[in-house]
């Protein structure tokens, strides 16, 4: 079958093997050029890039609102206000909206921006099946959080162990809409990671063998692979849980011969995968940033690739160091010990390599590489701390206290957060063809810096003092006032680093210094084009004959390759992702009240399928569409 | 680099350092009632142990790795007007890498034998002290702990009471949820899980009164679920024992009498109260209720002002709860709360 990226020589062979334009059985496909109806039916991988980083960085927000309400909660000693049951809701849908919602649709506007710019593709292998990935995305978000306006969010914290959630001590529907949410959500990430395994493997520029790819390309190569084989058993969990909840199946529950601690493995066997689902990708985008400002190539390409692998593959073989002290016997504690003290390895070495690239370079401290610079310095502390955890012994006294709320957070803000930022300020020119302020960048940088180590340092302290993680009071003689009152203060300082970096992303957008194609000098494909690129993104697709190919490219004197003559197929726009992401959320909303009435929801649950089945069928039967470019003649526009 | 980006930094540097300093060194900073850097007995004091070694690796790779990236981010930063100069390329070295590799592993290894170590300690009572260890169940329940000593034949709550130098062998299980049990200064933690029995022990040095906590998230009033180990010397653990094997003293002035009338009519069903015919499993066994120093596992003193509030609205006290009186459409008067606190307090 003919892929849209296919390159026709003349106009004459298109129309046999693409019928372009042709409407399908069920009507024409959209054609606006701009507007909403634009971005609602667009399969443009940088459109819906662009939607996965607003949506995300919204959630982002909703998730620190959430935050800033536990740190004003635990600011004083038996504060009144957040007290029981809406504290629980407040951090479960904290972790659940910053871990689904927030971090990792952040890297998949990443995956969809950058990756097929990065390796010379048109788009990625399934435009339409991205698009779908999105709208699914949405409505599984969107559901998690309408259960605020429906009786109560989620309350069974973001792992959500059961029993806790099961039917017996959960009353009211907070954990339905986790675990439908949920799965939808992963349905999401599934299409994503087979799309982008797909890109990836089958799109490459002609040239690109899998060493010379970007270590961002392979790091989403990896994390997709992740995805692929971890959301299997968390969907497998949330089944079994939504079958004990919904049709009194006993999964879970203990009276009538279930296994409750069979959730915490179902569940970390994905929870732990999905750390590194999260991290790998800043990984890379680090990767890239650190040689581009340091001007040399990066130190150790084929050992920061395979650690990055290593560290995929021993993601699967550590998923029992959160269940040290679930009572599974001394020497599965040490064996799980020993496999998580490995994963410092790997970790170390990429670190070291770091080192190593910008040893030696002539570095260029502007807002991407700070923030590249702090994810090494902060995600190396979370590691320190990692090892701590990784010895067992020592981690039954921390297990489920602060020291290691002060862990997790130095890898997933510190580190995660800091990668994404420094790949948002890397990129913004490419994505908008405008540079962020500098000086805006700095303020918020340090901000960012000195709030975020101001509010989850002293938690190392709080936790060896020993407070326990998700409690909503504490007593004035433990010990724990001056540093709680010190953390609330910090973190509405971090908050406002956020709100320095919006500002600065909405003033460039308008007011920022004009990119051009290559305002940092890049080294990837990128770079060599448009600043924002083109919708066809190349005008000829280059032939790659090295890692770092555009550098060596201008290095040499080589130009990139451009039209001549060549028409481009584009495919067209489709309704149907949206369709069939809108009859998945009424599907799995209506699911919810199955409990209370079984007929009206079950109808609704139909009518939501039905929804979902006339979008499949409309998606295979819409007809190819899409047009043909030339490129030459296009120029004007993008330049 | 121009002056305020020299003055942007020191600031910064000045800012993490005492953060760091002050974090350490801040009194109190370390030594709270639940402090695990604090430790009263040989489990958690192997377990600190454990700590420092990997406290240890990680400053020197902290120091070692940050003092390389520091130097290199000053020593190798563009010079004005040199942003775009092109350095001389390199793409790594097999030999450092290897060395690095290598390196790592064997700091590993400086944990890993001091952990496999503590680990088999903690984890069963060592043998030569087996015989005079003392076998105590706790029981986790939504949020409240039971404590059974099976060879002693008592049941209490939310106050363990153990004898210093002699170690306590413990089963921990659950009643309904997970929890977990832990006493820092004593020991690390070890959930309940439903359906399974987890066993760990600890053993107390020194008579105090430490402080523990649930640490397992298990609903409404998680943060709420808190207990105390009694440790004390052999003679006033003897003491203990021998009142808790006792029945509950008979009621004396009118208002306990009133009192135990109104417990009999519905505390008992969820309340036990061994000899006066209380046998209610749900709740708390408050036969020696009177004894213990505190109120809504380990959260209020058990004291007059404490236990009348209680009374009145258990909800309002501890949100979640199981002792819901509305739901049960039990209404209680002044003066039955009177009553109620005078009996709850004769039994001591």
């Amino acid at each position: 079958m003919a892929t849209h990226t296919d390159v026709v020589t003349t106009p004459a062979h298109a129309p046999a093997a693409l019928p372009v334009g042709e409407p399908g059985i069920l009507g024409p496909r959209p054609t606006s050029p701009t507007g909403v109806w634009d971005w609602l039916t667009t399969i443009d991988h940088k459109k819906i890039g662009i939607m996965y980083g607003l949506f995300a960085l919204a959630f982002i927000v909703l998730g620190g609102i959430e935050a800033l309400l536990i740190r004003v909660q635990l600011a004083i000693p038996n504060n009144n206000f957040l007290v029981g049951d809406i504290y629980n809701q407040m951090f479960t849908m904290h972790g659940t909206t910053m871990i689904f919602l927030g971090v990792m649709p952040l890297t998949a506007a990443f995956f969809n921006y950058v990756v097929p710019l990065q390796i010379g593709a048109r788009d990625v292998a399934f435009p339409r099946l991205n698009a779908f990935s999105l709208w699914v995305f949405v409505a599984g978000a969107v559901l998690i959080n309408l259960s605020w306006f429906l009786g109560g969010a989620p309350n069974g914290a973001w792992v959500g162990y059961a029993p806790i959630t099961s039917p017996q001590f959960n009353v009211g529907h907070n954990s339905d809409f986790w675990i439908m949410g949920l799965l939808v959500l992963g349905v999401a990430s599934v299409a994503a990671s087979l799309n982008f395994f797909t890109t990836i493997i089958n799109m490459r520029a002609p040239g690109m063998s899998l060493m010379r790819m970007p270590v961002f390309v392979w790091m989403t190569l990896i994390t997709n692979v992740l995805i692929l084989l971890a959301f299997p058993p968390i969907t497998i969990a949330l089944v079994q849980l939504l079958m004990d909840r919904t049709f009194g199946a006993n999964f879970f529950n203990y009276a009538k011969g279930g296994m409750p601690i069979m959730w915490q493995h179902w569940f970390w066997v994905f929870g732990h995968p999905e750390v590194y689902i999260l991290i790998l990708p800043p990984m890379g985008i680090v990767s890239e940033i650190l040689p581009t400002f340091s001007r040399k190539p990066l130190y150790g390409y084929p050992l920061i690739v395979f650690s990055g692998a290593f560290i995929g593959f021993m993601g699967f073989a550590v998923w029992s160091h959160h269940m040290f002290t679930a009572g599974m016997g001394v020497v599965a504690v040490l064996a799980f010990s020993i496999t998580t003290s490995i994963i410092a390895v790997p970790t170390g070495v990429k670190i070291f390599n770091w080192l190593g690239t910008i040893w030696g370079g002539n570095l260029r401290t502007e807002t991407p590489m700070l923030y590249a610079l702090s994810f090494i310095a902060m995600f190396s502390i979370g590691g320190f701390s990692g090892i701590m955890h990784s010895a067992a012994a020592a981690d039954y006294q921390q297990h489920d206290t602060y020291f290691i709320v002060a862990h997790f957070h130095y890898v997933l803000i510190g580190g995660a957060i800091s990668g994404l930022l420094a790949g948002l300020s890397y990129w913004f020119p490419k994505i908008t063809g405008r540079i962020l302020n500098e000086k805006l960048g700095l303020a918020a940088f340090w901000t960012f810096f000195v709030g975020f180590n101001a509010t989850f340092f002293p938690m190392h302290i709080l936790g060896l003092n020993g407070m326990p993680r998700r409690i909503y009071n504490y007593e004035a003689n433990m010990g724990f006032n001056f540093w709680n009152m010190f953390v609330t203060i910090s973190a509405f300082i971090l908050a406002f680093s956020f709100l320095l970096f919006f500002i600065n992303m909405a003033y460039s957008f308008f007011k920022g210094k004009v990119a051009g194609n290559d305002p940092w000098d890049g080294r990837t494909l990128e770079w060599a084009i448009s600043s924002p690129p083109p919708v066809y993104n190349f005008e000829a697709i280059p032939e790659v004959t090295h890692l770092d190919d555009f550098w060596h490219k201008k290095q040499t004197g080589q130009p990139m390759p451009t039209a001549n003559g060549q028409l481009i197929h584009m495919p067209g726009a489709s309704y149907y992702p949206l369709v069939i992401g809108f009859g998945m959320f009424v599907m799995s909303l209506a699911s919810i009240y199955l409990t209370d009435n079984m007929l009206a929801a079950g109808t609704g649950a139909v009518v939501g399928f039905l929804i979902l089945l006339f979008g499949i069928y409309g998606w295979a039967l819409e007809g190819p569409g899409g047009e043909m470019l030339d490129p030459t003649k296009e120029r004007g526009a993008y330049n | 680099m121009n002056a305020s980006r020299l003055i942007q930094t020191v600031l910064v540097g000045a800012f993490l350092i005492g953060l760091y300093f002050v974090s350490l060194f801040y009194p109190g900073g370390l030594d709270g009632p639940q402090s695990f850097m604090v430790t009263n007995g040989p489990v958690a004091a192997q377990q600190k142990t454990v700590f420092w070694y990997t406290v240890g690796v990680s400053l020197f790779l902290m120091v070692a790795v940050g003092g390389v990236f520091l130097y290199a981010i000053f020593k190798f930063r563009a010079k004005p007007g040199e942003d775009f100069k092109v350095p001389e390329q390199t793409h790594g070295d097999a030999k450092v890498e290897l060395a690095l590799i290598l390196f790592s592993c064997a700091l590993l290894l400086v944990i890993a034998i001091p952990n496999a170590k503590a680990l088999f300690y903690v984890d069963k009572v060592p043998a030569e002290h087996q015989e005079k260890a003392i076998k105590v169940v706790a029981i986790g329940h939504q949020w409240w702990w039971e404590f059974q000593y099976p060879d002693l034949g008592i049941t209490t709550a939310n106050e363990l009471h153990v004898p210093v130098g002699v170690p306590i062998d413990v089963e921990v299980r659950s009643a309904d949820v997970l929890h977990s049990f832990w006493v820092p200064r004593l020991a690390g933690k070890m959930d309940a899980v439903p359906g399974q029995i987890n066993k760990m022990w600890f053993q107390a040095d020194t008579p105090d009164k430490y402080y523990g906590h649930c640490t397992e998230y298990c609903g409404d009033s998680h943060a709420n679920m808190r207990f105390f180990v009694m440790a004390e010397d052999q003679d006033t653990f003897d003491k203990w024992v021998r009142n808790e094997k006792k029945d509950a003293v008979k009621p004396a002035s009118v208002e306990e009498v009133n009192g135990q009338r109104l417990f009999m009519q519905g505390c008992n069903s969820c309340h036990a109260v061994q000899g006066a015919g209380a046998m209610g499993v749900v709740g708390p066994n408050l036969t020696h209720f009177g004894s213990r120093t505190s109120l809504g596992a380990g959260l209020f003193t058990n004291d007059t002002e404490h236990l009348t509030k209680w009374l009145e609205d258990p909800q309002g006290m501890k949100p979640g709860n199981l002792m819901n009186l509305e739901q049960v459409n039990m209404v209680l008067s002044n003066s039955d709360v009177k009553n109620l606190t005078a009996y709850l307090q004769s039994l001591k």
